[in-house]
């Protein structure tokens, strides 16, 4: 009988060894694709010799799907490019997206809150009890945030298992731990879980957005989008997006003011825009 | 009382309560003097008789005389009785102030009213106004302006000087009429400097309802008479662009006699005299753009500025009364005063606010600032941007630079980098120059998914539910027997290791025994390994072999124990018996 139980044990071990172990198709490359790391490479030294608009062509151009090179990482420099350009508005909306993929990118946060203050928008990180609790609950990435939880799951299993088998008050404890290990490691996990998976729009046009009625610039204006304010995707038109703004309201804006927060390229209307230098 | 008497009373209240024939309506317009004085007054009055409404639709506007608003109408009601007929009289009276701003024969051509819905007019009236020549030779009457051409924002102010031949030694009363005072869009009256504490002060009337102090002066000579002089100042700020006009003004002075009865005082003219002060404009043009700093005050006059500071001797952080007093002829009270924090100057120190004070004439600023560093040796001049309408361009009015000591700290930190020391300014980060490898995404083959958490969450309790009652069936595992049964082997491997004969390895063997097999310490006591099998369906999960194992292990401590010398056996060989045996099935 003892046996049997080490058995089921071991058999769960196994199952959850499994889970975590890299798949064949789906585990980490040893290393950047060749060519994808050449055009890194190129993308960087364009920015060296100043050459921004050749820097952005090849890291945009890094972020389709099945690049091998880390989406964050282009992100950044991308924001490094927005920000070197002097539109701080999309080097924030590079770098929020950086941070989407990768919540501890500290030279991200610190651009972040940097371009932020420069363009005059509240920081990113407010630091009240709300903020810190948010920030918390997205450090971890959607995938850690599944292992934390599948961790707890498995924490929890294991002390119920020996609540069955040993019984008593330390059983019964480790039991009621086990659940709250359990519950703790699921809250990052349900956190990203309840947001929605698309990724937001960021209003970039300095003047704030138009929200219109209609996709259209005869459209009646029945809101108006701040500058940083994100407005999540609802749907889209040829040069005009259809968003839900945080109020809940929903219109149309004009694809240049806004830029998806998503590891995607940039929408075929955003673009660049000259703006002055600030001075720092 | 008989029918005929009751007849009569009623004839006669139906008789006083018939309305009265309707009157012809009458219209009638007159002035109260067909000649005035020029700086006198008439009145036009206008009634109308006999109407069940009237209004005047429209005044007329006749050049050389100033026709003031029109007062009323005020209703009249006459009732009478003649020859036994009730008549009932309604006027109308409406009534205006004609003020002559020149002398000249003048038509007022007749006034349109409606009476009755219906159009009608009054009859033209004439009025001969006179110079008063009489007036012009024993008064004295003149107003001067600083300035007749400003700039939008520039103080000025009007000066006027009254008097009368010193020979006219009855004279008790005096009027200014001035028709610009206080009337004039785009002008600000601004502080007015209090007068001289030795300074003789008399009211004058001024336009017939107010009364004002002007200031007795000394007598003056002019065209040969002596005058009696008197002033007053007034000083202004216009506020747009465009032409300021003053017109004619008047003063009037003469006698009055003054009849006091028990309500009121009457006062009745004697004889009086007016002088005239003509017209005059000033013409306010817009500040120029061409050459305008970029931090214009908003200063405009001939301004000097003076600095003073208290303490002058301070350590470093310590504060300052750093007090800019700006005086002269300007618009003191309305510029901004230069703030020190904005200027590269004052580097070397820190603002920590201002107070000020305004008067007529001076504007007094006084900061609180405060050394960051003992190289700081003085306070520098402090700048204001002013348009100085005298010059016609802008200007920097500077304040004096003050010397100051500054004593180091000990043992303290400057506030302020030193010199030489390097400042520092903020960027983004650099870029990621390295590539690095895609990390797994969270796409199929990224974390687990919400079915697998979910499942294997709801699989644990299923689990714990169906080993808890699989094993609740042998007893609770947490009974005394359960646990001392689990603790047995450990228990086993502490009594040898302590155990220092053969004897002491065979109790401790049997309490293993006992406790694996649930029983007392004393059950294996002399127990034939066989017979417990035969006997104990438990013990019948030993195997052969174990069983074959326990007996000789009985029979080798038992001969040690009590047939030898004593000597403890291998406590190796024991413990390996008591896993053999564990495993065996015990």
């Amino acid at each position: 009988m003892r046996r049997a139980w080490l058995s089921l044990v071991a058999v769960l071990l196994a199952s959850a060894a499994a889970w975590a172990s890299p798949g064949p198709t789906a585990g980490p490359s040893t290393g950047a694709g060749a060519d994808d790391a050449a055009v890194f490479e190129q993308g960087v030294e364009a920015y060296r010799a100043g050459d921004l608009e050749t820097a952005q062509t090849h890291w945009e151009s890094l972020l389709r799907a099945d690049a091998e090179v880390d989406r964050a990482d282009v992100l950044y420099d991308l924001g490094n490019v927005a920000w070197r350009r002097g539109d701080a508005l999309q080097a924030a909306a590079r770098y929020t997206a950086c941070i989407r993929l990768a919540p501890r990118h500290r030279d991200a946060w610190y651009n972040l809150e940097f371009v932020r203050s420069q363009a005059g928008l509240e920081p990113a990180d407010r630091g009240d009890l709300a903020a810190t609790g948010e920030r918390l609950l997205d450090v971890l990435t959607r995938d850690e945030a599944a292992w934390l939880a599948l961790a707890g799951v498995l924490v929890f299993a294991g002390s119920l298992l020996f609540e069955a088998l040993r019984g008593g008050a330390l059983g019964r404890r480790l039991a009621l731990a086990g659940g709250l290990i359990c519950v703790v490691g699921g809250l990052p996990w349900a956190h990203r879980w309840l947001q929605p998976v698309e990724a937001p729009w960021f209003v970039v046009q300095a003047d704030g957005a138009a929200l219109r009625s209609e996709p259209r610039e005869a459209g009646a204006v029945v809101g108006r989008l701040d500058p940083g304010t994100e407005a999540w995707p609802v749907d889209s038109l040829p040069g005009w997006e259809r968003v839900r703004t945080p109020q809940g309201s929903q219109g149309w804006v004009a694809a240049d003011a806004v830029l998806s927060l998503s590891a995607e390229p940039p929408a075929s209307g955003a673009s660049i825009r000259p703006a002055p230098q600030p001075g720092s | 009382m008989n029918p005929k008497t009751w007849l009569g009373l009623v004839l006669a209240v139906a008789a006083l309560a018939a309305p009265g024939r309707a009157q012809d309506v009458k219209v009638r317009a007159h002035l109260s003097s067909g000649v005035v004085k020029l700086g006198d007054q008439v009145t036009l009055v206008i009634a109308v008789e006999n109407a069940r409404d009237a209004a005047v639709t429209q005044m007329p506007d006749v050049e050389g005389l100033q026709i003031g608003a029109l007062q009323g109408p005020s209703i009249h009601t006459t009732e009478s009785w003649i020859n036994g007929r009730r008549s009932r009289t309604v006027e109308r009276t409406w009534a205006a102030v004609v003020q002559p701003v020149k002398a000249g024969d003048f038509e007022i051509p007749p006034i349109s009213l409606s009476i009755d819905g219906r159009p009608d007019q009054t009859r033209p009236m004439a009025l001969t106004v006179v110079a008063d020549l009489r007036g012009e030779e024993l008064g004295l009457f003149e107003i001067q302006a600083s300035s007749t051409k400003l700039v939008e924002g520039q103080p000025f102010s009007v000066q006027l000087t009254v008097g009368w031949d010193k020979a006219l030694t009855n004279v008790n009363y005096v009027n200014m009429s001035l028709p610009w005072w206080g009337e004039l869009p785009g002008l600000i009256e601004m502080e007015q400097a209090p007068p001289a504490p030795t300074a003789s002060l008399i009211d004058f009337v001024l336009n017939s309802n107010e009364l004002v102090k002007v200031e007795r002066l000394g007598d003056r000579e002019v065209r040969g008479r002596t005058f009696v002089v008197f002033r007053l100042v007034r000083s202004y700020m216009p506020t747009r662009s465009g032409p300021l006009e003053f017109p004619d003004s008047f003063f009037e002075f003469g006698q009055v006699d003054e009849q006091r009865g028990f309500f009121r005082t009457e006062r009745r003219k004697v004889e009086t005299y007016f002088v005239q002060a003509p017209a005059f404009d000033i013409d306010v043009v817009p500040l120029p753009e061409a050459g305008r700093p970029l931090d214009f005050s908003g200063a405009i006059g001939s301004i000097g500025a003076e600095a003073t500071a208290e303490p002058r001797d301070v350590d470093v952080g310590d504060s300052i009364k750093f007090t800019v007093e700006w005086s002269g002829k300007g618009n003191l009270e309305f510029f901004t005063p230069p703030d020190p924090g904005r200027l590269e100057a004052f580097d070397g120190f820190r603002v920590y606010g201002t107070t000020e004070s305004k008067a007529f004439d001076r504007r007094r600023v006084t900061y609180d600032i405060a050394p960051l560093s003992s190289q700081v040796h003085r306070i520098p001049s402090l700048p204001l941007q002013v348009f100085d309408p005298e010059l016609g361009r802008y200007t920097a009015v500077e304040s004096n630079p003050i010397e100051i000591r500054v004593r180091a700290l000990e043992n303290a930190v400057s506030l302020a980098p030193e010199e030489g020391e390097a400042q520092f300014g903020a960027d983004v980060h650099d870029i990621v120059a390295q590539a690095a490898p895609a990390p797994r995404s969270g796409g199929a083959g990224g974390g687990p998914g919400p079915r697998t958490l979910g499942g294997l969450l709801l699989a644990a309790p299923l689990l714990w539910l169906g080993v808890r009652t699989r094993v609740r069936r042998r007893g609770d595992p947490d009974a005394p027997l359960e646990r001392r049964r689990r603790r047995a082997r450990r228990v086993l491997a502490r009594s040898l290791a302590s155990a220092t004969d053969a004897k002491q390895q065979l109790d401790a063997f049997h309490a293993f025994l006992a406790a694996r097999t649930r029983e007392p310490d004393q059950a294996w006591l002399g127990r034939d390994v066989a017979a417990f099998r035969a006997e104990h369906p438990r013990g019948g999960d030993l195997t052969d072999e174990s069983a074959a194992t326990l007996e000789r292990l009985f029979d080798d401590l038992s001969r040690a124990a009590y047939g030898g010398d004593g000597r403890a056996l291998d406590a190796a060989r024991i413990e390996r018996a008591a896993s053999e045996l564990i495993g065996g099935g015990l």
